[in-house]
């Protein structure tokens, strides 16, 4: 099986050769001095540029390993360059054949536009020239965003010089699971440009932005150039903050400064603290030998249950290996919802006098940082740098504190250290499920007609796609569902309800 | 998406709009020929489109094609030939059907290019050289290609932005805040180069690569060209084979073009002597002589006259011979064209051609003798010469046979000269154009002129507010010219701070004011202009003296 770019490489040479061949079988003498004279000599020069082309590309790969390679360099026909240049062919023998002049004619058309163009392109644009001084600045705005918040890309095309009769085509991707933005330029322009594109809602995390690909095409649409890359960006998306109801629950039977828990005891049983007395006290409490010593009517208190734990570690659990490879977009659906309910428990108990500590595994080590009932921003850019990850196991987070801890995961797992609490986030309840797949109809294509998209070589890929994100899918639903829900009796679970996270007891 | 769409299908139905009507001039005798062509071919392209507009796959397009095609083409009347309207229909409509395809642009320019292909090889002679016009429309087919790639290049582009299975982002128009000013004339010089050197292969390689078909032709008689050879000697007329020819194409229509083969000596003519010798045999005779009539036949010896490429013409005259040049050994007979019959009856006998004389008005009607019964017997009259085969010619291909009536000799009449008349019209719209551009082009430095004069200084009165905006207008002139544009969403504050021109600043502050209410008083709008006028000045020092040139050619100005 023949590579793609083979065949557009031989196209471009293979014609050219191939038809002074052809005329001169067929006796047709004239044709095949013209012709051939005429074709020998464009593919010379074709020849010795693209020979020139692939030199100096091979000299700046072995300078530098980021440069393009040479091949690419050379692979100037696009696939439909390509196919003229065949079907060109096809026609000058068919015209050889038949003698149909039209066919001559379209062959004549085909090959020589082709050659032509891929002449101009090889010695205009193919090389490194247009880009010495161009400058690509890309941002994408807002530089920090929260999760959801429509996204918007703007270029700025500085100094960049489109060789006439090319096009500048430019294609992103943002984010891993966003928006593809595709950009077309018309030549001419060597001032300032700027394209602007709206990404769509933004995705959770830090996000590096992986640079621009950026190539010439012809007007025509025979000829492209290498891709360059360029315009690389960073992006800060903070999770979005969800309000978690019955948070409190977690604490257990404590309360919070506002709604003390009364102990069930008698008056004359248990600790007390003291106070003077004042009209409706209770005469029952009234405490005679201190009242004695301090001449005046002192009274007993009630005993109090211990406030709420003063401090609550609430730890992520962002364990789980092997995300990086899964195609499906369910890992890092979970990963948001984890860090959103995590966020907004913490937010829910801080408000109600807790001391709570946000803990995390982030790049290989354990992260801590106090929920401050009016610093949620601060706890959301923590929030926004939550990845899955493999170097600390959740033992070792938990390791040597004998805190509070409860857990936030999509797998509640015995472990072995003490008691913890969790809350599950069932993977279930909180992902979407894959699109499903399109299915081919035998009469017509997905696609409108003449869109590239209904090539079979890339229906195939796009289906292996959908067909890996569902594999994937059910791998990692696999691993995520696998709960034991009668060992965690007692703890709790988020789901979610009316837009917000409720937090249930497992019964 | 939608309009690129309509684009490619507006250019295509042009190229073969203009195809059709080109050739329906040509031959507008006709057009029942021609009628079962056409409808197959608009018929086709109609449904090639509906089906490719539907996303059909081409397996299926081609079933469908060829089901409806049996459905409508027996219902024709029978004067209509099915075999002609299936060669056109179903070329039309996968052509139709894949202009709008996927790497499909030669495939789909195939069918437009054969109708062009008949107008321009009815005026192919029988060497396969095109005439004139003939190579201005292989030109404008090339040019036509390249618009075709363009158009559909668009639409390629097109739907890249939009079509993809993962989600695509909303793409705004790319904005321009500083361009190179002239970089509309290097494109322009490279669209007319790329379409020149198109136009240039095509012409030069194209008709290299056609093949022509020849007919016999039967024999005719045509005139050896000498004026001067006398009368009433032989030889006047020659008879000579003929055959047609043409080049090869799809369908069937193409007329054919004579080429009439080495003369031989006509029959029944008288040589004449000079002397007692053959005058002209072998060489001219030249000289004044009181009267080319005068000579005296005289009969000679009965055998083969050497026949070497000159005149074969046995000149008489005693004394004073006759001017008699050698001519050329093979004559091309006035230009023929032969017509086809329509339909698709077989191919009958060839019938030769009535002798016709051509050209010859100015010499008198010969006398020449009935040829004898026995030129044994009969010294000084000519045997008559079997005419000689003619030579090379190739076998026609089978199916590109051109028929001939029963019974009826084929039609030899000069082509129709509508291709150059056509042609002719063709280029007084186009000059017509060209000349309606040109003036508008002339006229674009008066309407500048008067613009910039009137946003300097007003030619009536205008409030403050509009003499501020006008003088605004005035400096984004100038920044044009340098290249510079503002951003739809651009204030003047922010635009003057990325130009950098002088005044700039100042005229942005006092146009914020009146924008936003506040009063502006004599000695502000004064200063504006002023600076506005600085501005302007400022900003066209940046650019470049063509740029500054080139400018005066603009519009619109901002």
């Amino acid at each position: 099986m023949i590579a793609a770019r083979t065949w557009r490489l031989l196209a471009l040479a293979a014609p050219s050769l191939v038809v002074p061949l052809v005329a001169s079988a067929h006796g047709a003498s004239r044709v095949s001095y013209a012709t051939g004279i005429a074709l020998s000599v464009l593919w010379l020069v074709v020849a010795a540029a693209l020979l020139v082309r692939f030199v100096i590309a091979l000299h700046a790969q072995f300078r530098s390993r980021d440069a393009a390679s040479p091949w690419d360099r050379i692979d100037v026909l696009t696939a439909g360059g390509a196919a003229m240049m065949w079907m060109g062919l096809l026609a000058l023998v068919g015209a050889a054949e038949t003698g149909w002049a039209s066919l001559g004619v379209v062959g004549v058309l085909g090959v020589g536009t082709v050659s032509i163009v891929a002449l101009w392109t090889i010695l205009v644009a193919a090389g490194d020239g247009p880009w010495h001084r161009a400058q690509v600045l890309r941002a994408v705005l807002p530089a920090v965003a929260t999760e959801g918040e429509p996204l918007r890309e703007e270029i700025t095309l500085r100094d960049l010089v489109i060789p006439h009769g090319m096009r500048l085509f430019v294609l992103g991707r943002a984010q891993r699971h966003g928006t593809s933005s595709r950009y077309v330029v018309d030549g001419g322009a060597s001032g300032e440009v700027v394209l602007r594109a709206d990404l769509g809602p933004a995705l959770r995390g830090e996000h590096p932005v992986p640079p621009l690909a950026l190539w010439f095409g012809d007007v025509l649409g025979l000829t492209r150039t290498a891709v360059v890359h360029r315009g690389a960006a960073e992006l800060t998306v903070m999770p979005r903050q969800l309000r978690v109801e019955d948070a409190r629950a977690l604490l257990g039977a404590g309360g919070d400064d506002a709604n003390a828990k009364p102990a069930h005891l008698m008056p004359t049983e248990g600790t007390f603290r003291v106070r003077a007395y004042v009209p409706g006290d209770d005469a029952r409490r009234i405490h005679w030998v201190r009242s004695l010593q301090q001449d005046q009517l002192i009274v007993r208190l009630p005993d109090e249950l211990p406030l709420a734990d003063p401090t609550v570690r609430l730890v992520l659990d962002n364990e789980l290996a092997g995300t990086e490879a899964l195609s499906c977009r369910a890992p890092d659906d979970l990963l948001d919802v984890l860090v959103r309910v995590w966020l907004g428990i913490a937010k829910e108990l801080a408000a109600q006098g807790t001391r709570v500590t946000l803990v995390a595994a982030i790049d290989g080590r354990v992260c801590e940082r106090p929920m401050l009932p009016r610093s949620a921003h601060a706890a959301l850019r923590f929030g926004a740098r939550v990845d899955w990850q493999t170097a600390l196991p959740l033992e070792r987070i938990l390791a040597d504190r004998r805190d509070k801890h409860v857990i936030v995961s999509g797998r509640p797992r015995r472990i072995s250290t003490g008691e913890v609490g969790w809350v599950a986030v069932p993977e279930v309840a909180w992902t979407q499920v894959e699109t499903a797949l399109s299915i081919e109809k035998a009469a017509t294509y997905s696609f409108p007609i003449g869109s590239p998209e209904n090539r079979r070589d890339r229906r195939a890929r796009e289906r292996d796609r959908a067909i890996a994100r569902w594999q994937d899918r059910a791998v990692f639903s696999q691993v995520m569902c696998w709960i034991d829900w009668s060992r965690f009796s007692g703890d709790y679970v988020a789901r979610p309800h009316e837009g917000h996270a409720a937090v249930e007891m497992i019964p | 998406m939608k309009a690129s769409t309509i684009k490619v299908l507006v250019v295509y139905w042009a190229l073969l709009a203009f195809g059709m009507a080109l050739y329906t001039c040509v031959r507008s005798e006709a057009l029942d020929v021609l009628a079962p062509v056409w409808v197959g071919a608009i018929a086709g392209t109609v449904l090639g489109q509906l089906l490719a507009l539907r996303r059909i796959r081409v397996w299926v397009a081609i079933w469908l094609v060829l089901a409806v095609g049996l459905l409508w083409i027996s219902q024709l009347p029978e004067t209509i030939s099915e075999r002609t309207v299936w060669m056109a229909y179903v070329p039309a409509a996968m052509c139709g059907f894949w202009c709008l395809g996927d790497r499909t642009s030669l495939v789909a320019f195939w069918f437009p290019a054969v109708l062009w292909m008949l107008t321009i090889l009815d005026g192919t002679d029988a060497n396969a050289m095109p005439q004139t016009g003939g190579l201005v429309l292989l030109g404008g087919l090339a040019v036509m290609f390249l618009v075709f790639l363009r158009v559909r290049e668009e639409r390629r582009i097109a739907l890249w932005r939009t079509v993809s299975p993962s989600p695509l982002a909303t793409v705004a128009a790319p904005v321009t805040l500083h361009d190179g000013a002239g970089a509309r004339l290097p494109r322009i010089a490279w669209a007319v180069i790329v379409s020149a050197l198109g136009f240039a292969a095509t012409m030069w390689l194209a008709p290299l690569l056609w093949q022509t078909e020849a007919f016999d032709g039967g024999a005719v008689a045509i005139d050896i060209g000498d004026p001067a050879i006398g009368l009433p000697c032989c030889p006047r007329h020659a008879t000579a084979s003929t055959t047609r020819a043409r080049t090869r194409e799809y369908l069937d229509l193409g007329r054919s073009h004579e080429h009439v083969g080495a003369p031989v000596i006509e029959t029944g003519c008288r040589v004449c002597l000079a002397g007692g010798v053959v005058v002209g045999a072998n060489e001219p005779i030249t000289g004044p002589g009181p009267d080319p009539g005068s000579y005296e036949p005289a009969p000679v010896e009965p055998g083969p006259l050497p026949y070497e490429g000159g005149s074969y013409a046995v000149q008489a005259g005693a004394v004073t011979p006759s001017i008699v040049t050698p001519a050329d050994p093979v004559h091309h007979a006035a230009h023929h064209a032969y017509e086809p019959p329509a339909g698709g009856q077989a191919a009958a006998p060839i019938v030769p051609a009535p002798p016709v004389p051509a050209d010859i008005p100015h010499v008198p009607p010969p006398d020449v003798q009935p040829p004898p019964l026995q030129p044994q017997q009969a010294p000084g009259i000519i045997v008559p010469a079997v005419p000689p085969p003619p030579h090379a010619i190739v076998p026609p291909h089978p199916s590109a046979r051109p028929e001939v009536a029963p019974g009826a000799p084929p039609t030899l009449r000069a082509p129709a000269p509508a291709t150059s008349l056509v042609l002719r019209w063709a280029a007084i719209l186009m000059a017509s154009l060209l000349m309606i551009q040109l003036v508008a082009l002339v006229l674009r430095p008066v309407r500048r002129a008067i613009a910039l004069r009137h946003f300097a200084r007003p030619f009536w009165d205008e409030t403050v507010a509009q003499r501020v905006s006008n003088a605004w207008h005035l400096v984004l002139v100038g920044l044009r010219d340098a290249g510079w544009r503002t951003g739809a969403d651009e204030s003047p504050a922010v635009f003057a701070r990325r130009v950098h021109v002088d005044g700039l600043e100042r005229c942005a502050t006092i146009l914020e004011r009146a924008r936003h209410g506040i009063g502006i008083d004599r000695d502000d709008l004064a200063e504006m202009t002023a600076s506005a006028e600085a501005a302007y000045r400022a900003a066209r020092a940046q650019a470049t003296p063509a740029a500054r040139a080139v400018s005066w050619m603009r519009w619109p100005l901002v």
